[in-house]
């Protein structure tokens, strides 16, 4: 006899509607109030000229993340009640329907449900777009946008939800477990790069952070697409997430085993994964709260004991649902001993993390500087691909992973971060970071720093095209409106060619000179492209050639530019670092001090100005009042630019 | 017919039911008997197919019932407490059955909705407990099953209504030859209706009888010789006895076989006293059980 039930049960679909019907429209409501509500407030009133809006997201957008959070949430835990209620369980699955049959229905009502208030919220949003003339913030594109990205997280949460609701057998725990499961790789992920450097010398935590940390978790990524717009590797992962969680929650609730109602986890396998997993998570955290914020190992060895029992006696009042709970001494002791032969292994360095440096014939090209950002946030990051300087670095490398115990223990505030990265033939990578002191590998940074390759990818004047340069203009540092410009099309070669050569010629010590340069030189291209660098004092030839020119008195501070200037010593000043400070003030505490010198003598004020730094660190402190406007700077003078008669006037 | 056979099911380690085996033939009543705990509901959860057993075969009418929507459709089950969907009336839980079950019949319902006196447009679960129950019935006879698998359906009835749901139920079997397997926890509950009885405890069959069988073939049988003279030991082997008691001069028997046999055998030694009685139906269990009769001596009485 042929079967009277086919995929969809008119009866079913009733019961679905039924019990559900209401979170549909309460995400309507929601949508209605979040966005067309809003739309049509402030565009018809005065605030219209104020709407900045980038896409349909900008409109409430803490309440359309609530709703994309919150609602598939609700719908997928209320939809599956069928599942965690003992006798509705029973009930369902003894009426002549197979499980696919059930879930195929009650998934895709569920995901017709979800997708139905957002795609009306569109249409009224369309139906709006023309008589309010929205095409002045909004395009057509942004609605259609908007709503797939929606529907999207939408599916995606849900779906999460469903497949949680399969593997546990209490409404409660499906809603929470939701949630850790959609956070779980993103927060694993940071624990886990927040602890890492601690056993792997050279993990480089900042730039895993900083890699886009945040779509491993669809929560995060769904709070935040207002203002960081979705890649398209994103949304493709997102959309495979949807059906395969699709397929697997289907799979899991054909092996799901109905005696297994009320309890937390139905598959039994899934216990001890949840205990021990909870348990490392907290350790980490634990660690992470303890160990990083104190920074030392007896907090962080704390942490981690605080946190691995917190996590697991959490994890057994879960499994338990009872808070009074039975503790198993012999589990705690068992995971203890994991944990330290781990931690051993670490220390053998088992995964030759610490020891790996490439060898030269895998590399494609290296990038080395003191900071990851100059690697991830720059458009077009340095590489160098000499086999001198990649020889040099990997030997730079190998030097610092030697001298592991020296660097560690050395750290301290002014430590230099050196980063690495290898980009391999086989399209892989290599990351690394150490805190080092760079002085003690000053030889080695004296190589590839002042050889050709490094200074012609690391200048952008290298890769400016002298036929496209409109001008240069030269600011002078310092609060003075003095400016040089340069436009002429010879003067223009004329001073590249000098520039050039004062790089080429510039020495390692030279680039790290930390006294202030005299100027900032602007390279304006025609194609408004700008490339920018410093007049460091070394550039003596530019100096001239400026003199020569007649530049020389617009392009710098000189001592005709001040009026009088205070040395005092720094410890004789207060200056409260942490709340910020004015310069004015400052000053004005100079000139009280009776232990100052105050400049007025030319050659004095030139010395000055040559050797000061705009870092406040030396044991000396300089302020200018200038003339032209009384405005104030602040410098010092630290380590051998101390000039004599400040020298001689403190001791 | 539905065949069970060796089937194991343990939760957690513990084990609820125990190589247990059972047939029930198309067109009777078979009664699962058992205390609190014994593994009734365990079984009939395995036989509707919502658990699967660890071990052994279950089938109806040589299908396996186990996410078969071809067999579910003749079965139905009714759980110890019914449940219906939440805020339905009798009504809409009947038009939800009639979109599943293909053999549901709308006459069958109107008939026994009259024969209950249920309003119909009233949300189920604020009836009574007993009115939940009949409505219970009521929907899972109209579904006209073949197989109806009833758990402690008794309960929260009053004697008129168990009374009516009984008649009906024979008369559903008499009529389309229906089977029932019914639990109880009380044999009385259920002597009068079931024609197969099974006695469960912690998890194992203890022991399966044919009820009209039983009642004839086990009598309690009184005898005394003249003057206290010792009883032939040959008597004893000429009967099956059960179980044989002293009182004084007065030998007190249990034995199995037909009346006139027995009878026949023992006439032959020309005892003084003889009395052949009939036995309750508590007594035959108890006898035939042996020492695990006293433990499930509750369920008996």
């Amino acid at each position: 006899m042929q079967s009277k039930i086919f995929l969809v049960n008119k009866e079913i679909r009733k019961t679905i509607m039924r019990s559900i019907g209401w979170v549909a429209i309460v995400h309507f409501l929601g949508l209605i109030f979040a966005v067309p509500l809003e739309i049509l407030m402030t565009t018809t009133g005065e605030q219209r000229q104020y709407i900045r809006a980038e896409s349909l997201f900008y409109f409430h957008f803490e309440i359309q993340a609530v709703l994309n959070i919150g609602i598939p949430v609700i719908l997928a835990v209320f939809l599956f009640r069928y599942l965690q209620v003992k006798p509705y369980s029973d009930f369902m699955h003894s009426l002549p329907i197979k499980r696919d049959r059930l879930f195929h229905q009650y998934a895709l009502t569920g995901m017709i449900l979800l997708i139905l208030p957002v795609l009306l919220i569109a249409i009224i949003i369309s139906a709006l777009y023309i008589p309010l003339n929205l095409s002045e913030f909004i395009t057509w594109a942004d609605i259609f946008k908007w709503l797939g990205i929606t529907i999207m997280f939408n599916l995606l949460v849900f779906l999460a939800g469903v497949f949680t609701g399969m593997i546990s057998g209490i409404s409660a725990v499906q809603g929470i477990l939701t949630y850790i499961f959609l956070l779980l790789p993103m927060g694993l992920l940071v624990l886990l790069a927040y602890n890492l450097p601690f056993y792997l010398y050279g993990f480089a935590d900042r730039y895993v952070m900083e890699s886009k940390v945040e779509s491993f978790s669809p929560l995060v990524a769904l709070s935040q697409v207002d203002y960081r717009p979705l890649g398209a590797i994103e949304i493709i992962v997102y959309c495979l997430l949807i059906f395969i969680l699709y397929g697997v929650s289907l799979w899991v609730y054909k092996n799901r085993r109905l005696e297994a109602v009320t309890q937390s986890l139905v598959f039994p396998l899934l216990k001890p994964i949840f205990k021990y997993g909870m348990t490392f998570c907290t350790m980490l955290l634990g660690g992470l709260y303890f160990g990083i914020m104190e920074g030392n190992t007896t907090w962080l060895i704390a942490g981690y004991v605080i946190g691995a029992i917190l996590g697991y006696f959490v994890a057994e009042m879960v499994l338990q649902k009872s808070w009074r709970i039975i503790i198993h001494i012999k589990e705690l002791i068992i995971y203890a001993g994991a944990m330290a032969l781990l931690v051993i292994l670490f220390q053998f360095d088992f995964t030759q993390f610490e020891k790996k440096v490439p060898n030269l014939s895998e590399v494609e090209r290296i990038h080395l500087s003191e900071n990851y950002f100059m690697y991830n946030d720059a458009n077009d990051p340095f590489f160098l691909t000499s086999a001198e300087n990649m020889d040099l670095i990997r030997r730079l490398h190998k030097e610092i992973v030697a001298n592991k115990n020296q660097n560690k223990n050395r750290v301290n505030d002014s430590s230099d971060h050196a980063f690495f990265v290898y980009e391999l033939k086989n399209g892989k990578k290599l990351v690394r970071d150490y805190m080092i002191d760079k002085k003690e590998y000053a030889h080695f940074y004296k190589l590839i720093h002042e050889s050709e390759e490094y200074k012609r990818v690391t200048n952008g004047i290298f890769k400016v095209n002298e036929e496209q340069i409109e001008k240069i203009s030269i600011h002078p540092y310092g609060p003075t409106q003095k400016k040089a410009v340069i436009v002429d099309p010879e003067d223009l070669k004329e001073a590249i060619a000098v520039l050039k050569d004062e790089i080429n010629t510039a020495t390692y010590e030279e680039t790290i000179d930390n006294r202030d340069p005299h100027a900032f030189i602007e390279i304006m291209q025609k194609n408004d492209k700008t490339v920018g660098l410093e007049w460091r004092i070394s550039y003596k030839k530019f100096e001239e050639w400026l003199d020569k020119k007649g530049l020389l008195e617009q392009a710098k501070v000189t001592a005709a530019d001040i009026s009088y200037a205070y040395i005092v010593d720094t410890n004789d000043l207060q200056i409260n670092y942490a709340q910020g400070y004015s310069y004015e003030e400052l000053f004005e505490q100079m000139s009280k001090i009776g232990r100052s010198i105050k400049v007025t003598d030319k050659n004095r004020l030139e010395e000055s100005l040559l050797n000061a730094s705009g870092f406040h660190d030396g044991p000396y402190m300089i302020g200018y009042y200038y003339k032209a406007d009384g405005s104030i700077d602040i410098k010092s003078f630290s380590g051998e630019h101390i000039p004599d008669f400040v020298q001689q006037y403190f001791n | 017919m539905i065949k069970i056979s060796h089937i194991r099911k343990s939760f957690d380690g513990l084990e609820a039911v125990e190589n247990v085996s059972l047939t029930v033939n198309r067109g009777s009543i078979y009664g699962l008997l058992g205390s609190n705990g014994a593994g009734k509901t365990t079984l009939l959860k395995l036989l509707t197919g919502l658990y699967v057993p660890d071990e052994g075969l279950i089938s109806i009418d040589g299908q396996p019932v186990y996410e078969s929507p071809e067999v579910k459709e003749k079965i139905f089950f009714i759980q110890d407490t019914p449940y219906f969907l939440p805020h339905y009336t009798t009504k809409q839980m009947a038009q939800f059955y009639e979109s599943i079950y293909p053999r549901w019949s709308n006459e069958r319902f109107q008939e026994l909705v009259a024969i209950f006196q249920v309003d119909v447009h009233k949300k189920i679960h604020r009836f009574s407990k007993g009115i939940q129950r009949q409505v219970a019935f009521i929907l899972a006879l109209s579904t006209l099953p073949e197989v109806l698998i009833l758990d402690e359906p008794l309960d929260g009835l009053d004697p008129v209504m168990r009374k009516k749901v009984k008649s009906l139920m024979i008369d559903d079997v008499a009529e389309r030859e229906m089977t029932v397997l019914i639990s109880s926890h009380n044999l009385r509950e259920v002597e009068d209706l079931c024609d197969f009885v099974g006695i469960m405890h912690k998890g194992q069959m203890m022991i399966e009888k044919d009820l009209d069988d039983l009642k004839s073939d086990t009598h309690k049988v009184q005898i005394a010789f003249k003057g206290g003279a010792p009883i032939p030991p040959s008597i004893l082997d000429s009967v099956k006895v059960l179980h044989k008691e002293k009182r004084g001069s007065i030998l007190l028997l249990i034995v199995k076989g037909k009346e006139e046999e027995v009878t026949e055998s023992i006439v032959k030694y020309q005892p003084v006293i003889f009395d052949i009685l009939p036995l309750t139906l508590e007594e035959i269990f108890i006898y035939e059980m042996g020492d695990v009769g006293y433990a499930v001596e509750n369920i008996l009485g």
